[in-house]
């Protein structure tokens, strides 16, 4: 993915963050403007990647006010998008507009009727909402007409065309919704053409494509060529800004898959209520530390814990208890933990242990897990220390370490597509969804190497050997998004 | 040691603060810097001058720039130390081999003695190199190994790992590893040297050069080879006349025992002293040189999450715009109570694209569509002239209900005298609760009430009809 992103620069990274000089220190107006209810907040927020902005609901007529959100290029307004109220009354204001005659009765020009329309009364009275976008929209580089293309093209749609287009303001329709079923793309695209409105874009505000922005951005420089520079300086940075996340998302991963592969809790063997307790302890930790990677990812990608779904998971310490050790999804992982439970009767101790995620690596508990499959001897007498002492190491299940970068890497992937205006939640512990034959033949040697360096757990401590194994794990990471 | 300030502190120690306080943030939670982005607008700096000057705010106490300093001194009076360690025990070990022998002293077993450890350790430090085995010299690793051992506050620590972290980060480590090893050399054989000096001083030997089996030109040989360099220096090297004199023969003029006295030194400097202390100055060269380039990873998830927050790549602008009045002026439902054509029905299909096929029914009123703005005022028209009994206004409920659609509706409920609407679902409609709620609102909020408001077409043309 990122890969692809980068074939498009072909210029030094350097050359394009480069701002053009502004003729005046002004950044590039966009209106934003739209039927009611079209998503022109929506819009913004996918833009800005700001999801507290302005206010999205499905009633129509949220935004009363214009309300406008800058765009930075190393910190200086490139772009500031303005979002309008939506056009409610086009059909009799078109009419008023034709009415309208010059007090010296000359004929007049599409700008000169808007403004001419701005000092009439009624632009303050029954045409408040529409005379607030057209002064804004006369005041600006460029307009962007939301469209949703779920709508049929209705009249008021056309009027509200034709009076926009007195603004002379060059105009670029924008497809919102085009993945709807009910999507009339072809439809809109007649009238726009008949309209004379060859140049469109297609951008889905709730899921836009990973290139969506781009082909706003170019198609709009195609409008404003004198401001191509501009257009090509935002692409370059928000397209520098998505790597650069991609890249820390993948860091995030690494270093929560990597400390838990390390992770080892010491306990003695027996009672079993004493194992049983480490096991929890243990499980306890990797929920934890999964959390604090899910909290990061959020910050990361600026979306709050309220985008993902935690319906229905009973919560622990105020976070949401997943699902990251039901024995359903480790089945569906291909443990052996069916095979394990029906081969030993007594393998009681075992199933507890499979099912906690965790991995006894003493001979102690041999007995009791016969039958408890392959998995939970796999560290058997690994630990000479272990023997002498009598105590035990608990380690978390290479299931689990599938598991969770497969849940992880789900997220990162929901987050990557999710647009700023969504309100739906992200799915991310849907097993139909996982990627469950991750690493089916074994984990990674990395990871495997982790296994035997404790000291990883605790966190970057600046080892050397630490930094590498994250770098490598990121681009088995990389491999497997790809 | 001189005293960090935070505020003009080198780059360099500015960097080691930024990373210190990355790990510590990492493990204890994010600092509280709220004051800072309030005040400082980071608006012209670089990015990574953000997170520096992020830094320096936080440290702005001194207690962070404290434990850095603490670590540095730790570290440099460990390598103090060992360096005093390695000279004494040069100095020890060249008393050692020449110290308090009788006889006289054999020459190439004593250089053995005195340069074949450090030798033998160049070279494995040459292939350690290589190999990638213990990189920077064994003596370096002990001292890391030391260094990690010392106690240590939590910032203390801290500062280690955030300074090993940017060695490493900055491929410096190697570098710094093999300057201490090289360093720990140069002290031990200048105490090599300054105790052969001291012993060469302060006794009378006497020199042989002994062989059972090798040839006198085998030792000519060997020595004018190795006199080569020294030579560069201007260095007199014993010649063939004064090696032939010493071979089997410890008994030395005065002059003879002096040239092989400072044969001996001029080995131990040149072959001894001199490449570790070339190769420290080469170490220490690359070491600066790496750590000097070493800059911040910005691609760290801490530092791409910070900048996002300090240097955010959208943020509103002040809106300048008026605001909103709470209401704009719209029509209100109605009825008509004039008079009337007893049993008139109406039925009007708003903006519903669907043809007159799908209402034919027995009984049921004439149809009209609205959409356009001729049709708006024509159908008004048609309704003023001639007011009805019962009017049937169909919308399609997908579309949002807006300012005009609610006025037309209301302004056609004036000339009837019970108007209700029908909110109607295209065929293929997806689950439409909040525009159906939305619709529902905005038409009470026109004057309807809730009985005139029909979702499904049966009943809402069995009121129509009857």
């Amino acid at each position: 993915m990122s890969s692809a992103r980068s074939q498009h620069s072909c210029k030094p990274l350097d050359e394009q963050l480069k701002m053009p000089k502004p003729e005046h220190n002004q950044p590039l107006k966009i209106a934003i403007v739209g039927h009611t209810n079209t998503g022109k907040t929506s819009l913004l927020r996918t833009l800005s990647r700001d999801q507290r902005f302005g206010q999205v609901s499905p009633r129509p007529s949220t935004t009363r006010q214009v309300e406008s959100m800058q765009l930075m290029i190393d910190s200086r307004a490139a772009i500031e998008l303005f979002d309008t109220p939506g056009m409610e009354d086009s059909i009799a204001l078109l009419e008023y507009l034709e009415q309208l005659q010059a007090s010296d009765g000359r004929r007049l020009d599409g700008p000169e009727r808007i403004k001419l329309f701005l000092q009439q009364a009624e632009a303050g009275k029954r045409f408040e909402q529409e005379a607030r976008v057209l002064r804004q929209l006369l005041h600006s580089d460029a307009g962007l007409y939301v469209i949703d293309v779920r709508d049929p093209v209705l009249a008021k749609y056309r009027d509200e065309l034709e009076i926009l287009k007195l603004c002379a303001v060059p105009l670029l329709p924008l497809l919102n919704f085009v993945r709807a079923d009910n999507a009339q793309e072809q439809a809109w695209r007649d009238t726009l053409a008949r309209l004379g409105m060859h140049v469109l874009v297609r951008f889905d505000t709730v899921a836009p494509a990973l290139d969506g922005e781009r082909a706003l951005y170019t198609t709009l420089a195609t409008l404003l060529d004198r401001h191509r520079d501009t257009f090509n300086a935002i692409i370059a940075s928000h397209e520098q800004d998505a790597r650069q996340r991609h890249q820390a998302a993948l860091t995030l991963l690494a270093e929560l898959l990597l400390e838990v592969a390390a992770c080892q809790l010491r306990t003695a063997a027996s009672p079993p209520s004493v194992l049983q307790q480490a096991i929890e302890r243990l499980n306890q930790k990797v929920r934890q530390r999964e959390q604090h990677c899910i909290a990061r990812l959020l910050t990361l990608y600026s979306f709050s814990a309220s985008d993902i779904e935690t319906a229905g998971l009973p919560m622990i310490d105020g976070q949401w208890q997943e699902d990251l050790f039901a024995p359903e999804t480790l089945t569906r992982l291909g443990v052996s933990v069916g095979g394990g439970a029906a081969a030993g009767a007594a393998a009681g101790l075992g199933i507890d242990l499979m099912l906690g995620g965790v991995t006894l690596g003493t001979a102690a508990t041999l007995g009791a897990l016969t039958g408890g499959g392959l998995q939970t001897l796999r560290h058997f007498g690994q630990n000479l220390r272990s023997k002498l002492t009598g105590q035990h190491i608990l380690r978390v299940d290479d299931a689990i370490l599938r598991l969770l970068a497969s849940r992880q890497l789900l997220l990162i992937k929901a987050l990557e597509a999710r647009g700023h205006a969504a309100t739906g939640k992200v799915y991310y512990t849907q097993p139909d969804q996982l990627n469950l034959s991750i690493w089916a033949s074994g984990l990674p040697a990395v990871l495997q190497r982790a296994r035997r360096k404790p000291r990883w757990s605790k966190g970057d401590d600046g080892d050397p050997g630490r930094h590498q194994a994250i770098e490598s794990l990121i681009r088995t990471l990389q491999e497997q998004l790809n | 040691m001189t005293l960090i300030n935070s505020d003009n502190a080198p780059p360099a120690t500015q960097r080691w603060l930024a990373e210190t306080l990355r790990l510590h943030e990492a493990q204890q939670g994010p600092l509280d810097d709220s004051q800072l982005t309030a005040s400082v607008a980071m608006a012209d700096l670089a990015p990574e001058q953000c997170i520096l000057r992020r830094a320096q705010f936080l440290a702005r106490d001194q207690s962070w720039l404290n434990a850095l300093k603490d670590w540095k001194k730790h570290a440099g009076l460990l390598c103090f130390l060992l360096l005093f360690l390695a000279f004494v025990s040069g100095f020890l070990s060249a008393l050692a081999v020449l110290g308090e022998t009788t006889g006289p002293i054999n020459l190439f077993w004593a250089i053995t003695a005195l340069l074949g450890l450090h030798l033998a350790t160049l070279m494995l430090w040459v292939f350690s190199s290589i190999s990638q085995f213990a990189p920077g010299g064994l003596l370096g690793q002990a001292w890391l190994w030391l260094l990690a051992k010392l106690p240590a506050s939590p910032r203390n620590s801290l500062s280690g790992q955030a300074a090993l972290g940017i060695l490493n980060r900055s491929h410096a480590s190697y570098w710094g590893l093999s300057l201490i090893t090289h360093s720990l050399w140069l002290a031990a054989l200048l105490g090599v040297t300054a105790g052969s000096f001291l012993a060469l001083a302060l006794r009378s030997y006497s020199f042989n050069l002994e062989t059972t089996i090798l040839a006198p030109e085998t030792f000519i040989r060997a020595i004018s080879i190795a006199g080569w360099l020294p030579a560069r220096f201007n260095i007199d090297i014993p010649d063939a006349d004064t090696i032939r004199a010493t071979l089997g023969n410890p008994e030395q003029g005065e002059h003879i025992r002096r040239i092989w006295a400072s044969w001996l030194l001029s080995m131990l400097l040149i072959y001894g002293v001199l490449p570790r202390l070339l190769l420290s100055g080469l170490c220490l060269f690359l070491f600066r040189r790496r750590l000097a380039g070493f800059r911040l990873d910005l691609k760290l998830p801490a530092y791409t999450t910070l900048l996002a927050r300090l240097k955010p790549h959208s943020q509103p602008a002040n809106s300048k715009d008026q605001p909103a009045p709470p209401s704009l002026p719209a029509s209100h439902a109605g009825s008509y109570a004039g008079e009337l054509i007893t049993g008139s029905r109406q039925l009007i299909l708003f903006e519903l694209d669907q043809t007159a096929e799908q209402w034919a029914q027995p009984n049921l009123a004439p149809l009209a569509k609205v959409e356009s703005r001729e049709q708006r005022h024509q159908v008004l028209q048609q309704l003023q002239q001639a007011p009805v009994e019962r009017l049937l206004i169909v919308c399609n409920r997908q579309l949002s209900p807006d300012r005009s659609t609610l006025n037309w509706i209301a302004q056609a409920s004036w000339y009837a005298r019970q108007t209700t609407v029908l909110l109607l679902a295209q065929a293929d409609s997806s689950p439409d609760h909040e525009r159906v709620s939305s619709w529902q609102h905005s038409l009470i909020d026109t004057g309807f009430t809730a009985a005139q408001l029909y979702l499904d077409k049966e009943p809402a043309v069995r009121w129509l009809t009857e």
